[in-house]
């Protein structure tokens, strides 16, 4: 148990009462980045589904319109076109295919990057653009308001949002960029939290399912233990596996004994990322590229369950094209494959004699574990409500700091300023986070759609709003800053379907309560989510407001020396 | 129905293990268990979880199933620990209503 005063005896004493300190003080530091990472990236799981969200304009999903009239070759050939068209010469195009079911009517998205612009001329901009996957006619940027959605919310967790993309270079190393190196901290010292979280937990079997609630330090040190410990396989996975994510960022000399100090960046990317290998120099003379057709159905030969979700073009329209197939691989745990072809013969490019590496086989395993791509609906739900457990085992912990040295003050003996400083910044962690993310997607209602850089409004509006929260629990005594945050988020959550009902016309009227064929349960389920999350919140509040009730009778009745039992 | 009764199980078989110890057999069925009680429930919640996990194997593939059952069992775990806490409770306050 990590937070009993016990005298160290021996070896083990000592070394499970340091493990504790710095299991609780690391805890503490950080709590408030890994709080931060959990939240929003369990959003993750649910990405592509908010992101529908986000977008109203895109509408329903219904039974009758599921079924994206085109083939994906037939798409994969106007997306192409629609590009080409835009970005002529552009060294390497990316189109990007709506997945069945989970993003409904969501456009075919095409990112072309400019050629390299000649001496003394500018650099083009890249082209952006959509297409409609059922009439394949482009949408027009206003029709779709303009939003981060469910990508922005998640990527937060591993890019940190307003933190640049640049890195230090200290005595000639390049340390990793900065959110990545605040991430990956953070990340480590999670790791050494879990181990050393399982060194002071001295009673993992017999306390396994006791949870003892009303009793203060006790019930939050159950929470906190049921949280991680139940949940232990998930926290190791989601941890380990986010460092081996940036494996080559944390562990950067690996990479450098093999391709020196400045890399061929694409031999790196062919031959860690298994990223365009086919690759090839651009030789300036045009020609004519092939169809995609049959590049799409060899590919869809090659793997027959899973669709085709990418296609990167390389170097369109010249006599070096070359085209990479990448389908999706749904329910394969680490699965990936792609197919590559000559974009002017259409003649398939075979890919090199790769040796069979268990090491990167490990890694893609354990990529795919984190980020539950494969995962049907049913796992993705229990991945949301996992990782939401993680949030609440860090959000339990920093509870956990602050109720222990309050329950050690004597009499009337004043809380000290690290104290009162903790618990009023937990407060605007906790609730002020939750608080912030509903204001991301009140903000998407709430915006003017036409707003010049509105996605980026949406996320202001979730930090300034989070700012604020700080500000309030700054200047109210901790408990009503609770309860009080804790009324805002409940209202806000629990008002996200009526919003959304007032705002657009996909709400609950339109997605659920209406016949079988015209229900969109993937929209649904957003606001039933928000809701049921608004009315955990209530619960928090009652609990909240029931304990300051108990305590302030349990003080009048001290007074009048009249012990009444609280109901 | 391959995500059901894995779960059912795995609730089935953690309830067994909550229940073979003494503070929540007395919590909830009122005595102290026998130590022959205390080994049924041992076997029969290893069993269960054992079959749990055959099952979503069986169902989901190795790959799949050992993520599903994972995820299941700590569904199931936090179940077991609302029903431990909360079912006995819930009992006193139905009997003297």
């Amino acid at each position: 148990m990590p937070h009993e005063r016990q005298s160290p005896s021996g070896f083990h004493g000592a070394f499970r009462q340091s493990m504790s300190w710095f299991h609780t003080w690391v805890g503490l530091l950080l709590g408030v980045v890994l709080y931060f990472i959990f939240v929003t990236g369990t959003t993750g799981y649910a990405r592509l589904e908010i992101t529908r969200w986000m977008t109203p304009e895109l509408g329903k999903q219904t039974a009758t319109a599921s079924a994206i009239s085109h083939s994906t070759a037939k798409m994969a050939e106007a997306a192409m076109a629609y590009g080409l068209e835009n970005m002529p010469g552009s060294p390497v195009m990316y189109l990007t295919f709506p997945t069945p079911g989970r993003e409904g009517t969501a456009p075919i998205t095409i990112f072309a990057e400019p050629p390299v612009a000649a001496e003394g001329s500018e650099t083009l901009e890249a082209f952006e653009g959509q297409l409609d996957p059922v009439t394949l006619q482009p949408v027009a940027a206003a029709e779709v308001r303009e939003t981060g959605g469910g990508d922005t919310l998640y990527a937060m967790h591993y890019n940190l949002h307003y933190i640049p993309f640049e890195s230090l270079t200290l005595f000639g190393f390049t340390l990793p960029a900065w959110p990545t190196l605040i991430v990956g901290i953070a990340t480590m010292f999670m790791l050494i939290a879990i181990v050393t979280g399982i060194v002071v937990h001295k009673k993992i079997f017999a306390d396994m399912f006791t949870f003892r609630p009303g009793k203060g330090q006790r019930s939050w040190l159950d929470a906190h233990n049921l949280s991680s410990v139940l949940a232990l396989p998930f926290m190791v996975m989601i941890t380990y596996s986010g460092l081996v994510m940036y494996t080559y960022d944390y562990m950067p000399t690996v990479k450098t004994i093999a391709y020196g100090v400045e890399p061929d960046a694409r031999l790196v990317d062919c031959e860690l990322y298994d990223y365009g290998c086919a690759q090839r120099e651009a030789t300036g003379e045009t020609a004519q590229m092939v169809p995609l057709a049959p590049m799409i159905a060899a590919t869809e030969a090659r793997w027959p369950d899973a669709p085709i979700k990418w296609v990167d073009i390389f170097n369109a329209g010249d006599t070096a094209a070359t085209v990479d197939v990448w389908p999706v691989f749904d329910g394969q745990i680490g699965a990936n494959g792609h197919l590559s072809f000559d974009g002017v013969t259409g003649a398939e490019i075979p890919k090199a004699a790769t040796v069979t590496d268990p090491v990167g086989a490990t890694g893609d395993v354990l990529i795919a574990l984190h980020e539950g791509l494969y995962a049907g609906p049913m796992l993705r739900w229990l991945y949301l409500a996992t990782g939401a457990i993680g949030a609440a085992m860090v959000a339990t912990g920093l509870v956990l700091w602050t109720v222990k040295r309050r329950q050690r003050l004597k009499g009337d003996q004043k809380a000290d300023f690290g104290l009162e400083f903790v618990e009023r910044t937990n407060v605007a962690i906790i609730v002020g986070l939750l608080i912030g993310i509903a204001a991301y997607f009140w903000a998407n209602r709430l915006l003017p759609v036409g707003l010049e850089g509105r996605a980026d409004w949406e996320v202001n509006a979730m930090f300034l709003t989070w700012g604020a929260t700080f500000a309030h629990a700054a200047i109210r005594p901790a408990r009503k800053a609770w309860t009080e945050q804790l009324v805002v988020a409940s209202v806000a959550y629990l008002a996200i379907p009526v919003l959304n009902a007032l705002t657009t016309d996909i709400h609950l009227g339109q997605t659920l309560f209406v016949a079988a064929s015209e229900r969109d349960l993937v929209l649904a389920s957003f606001d039933l989510t928000m809701f049921v999350l608004g009315l955990a919140l209530a619960l928090m509040l009652q609990k909240v407001l029931r304990k300051s009730r108990l305590s302030e009778s349990l003080m009048e009745s001290a007074v009048t020396a009249k012990m009444q039992p609280a109901e | 129905m391959s995500w059901l009764l894995p779960f059912i199980l795995s609730c089935a078989g953690f309830l067994a293990l909550g229940l073979s110890q003494s503070k929540h057999h007395r919590a909830l069925v009122g005595a102290m268990p026998s130590r022959i009680r205390i080994l049924w429930l041992r076997v029969f919640g290893w069993t269960t979880l054992v079959v749990a996990s055959g099952l979503s194997l069986d169902a989901f593939g190795v790959g799949y199933g050992l993520v599903a059952i994972a995820a299941m069992m700590n569904a199931a775990g936090i179940a077991v620990v609302l029903i431990i806490t909360y079912a006995p409770t819930a009992l006193k306050c139905r009997s003297s209503a």
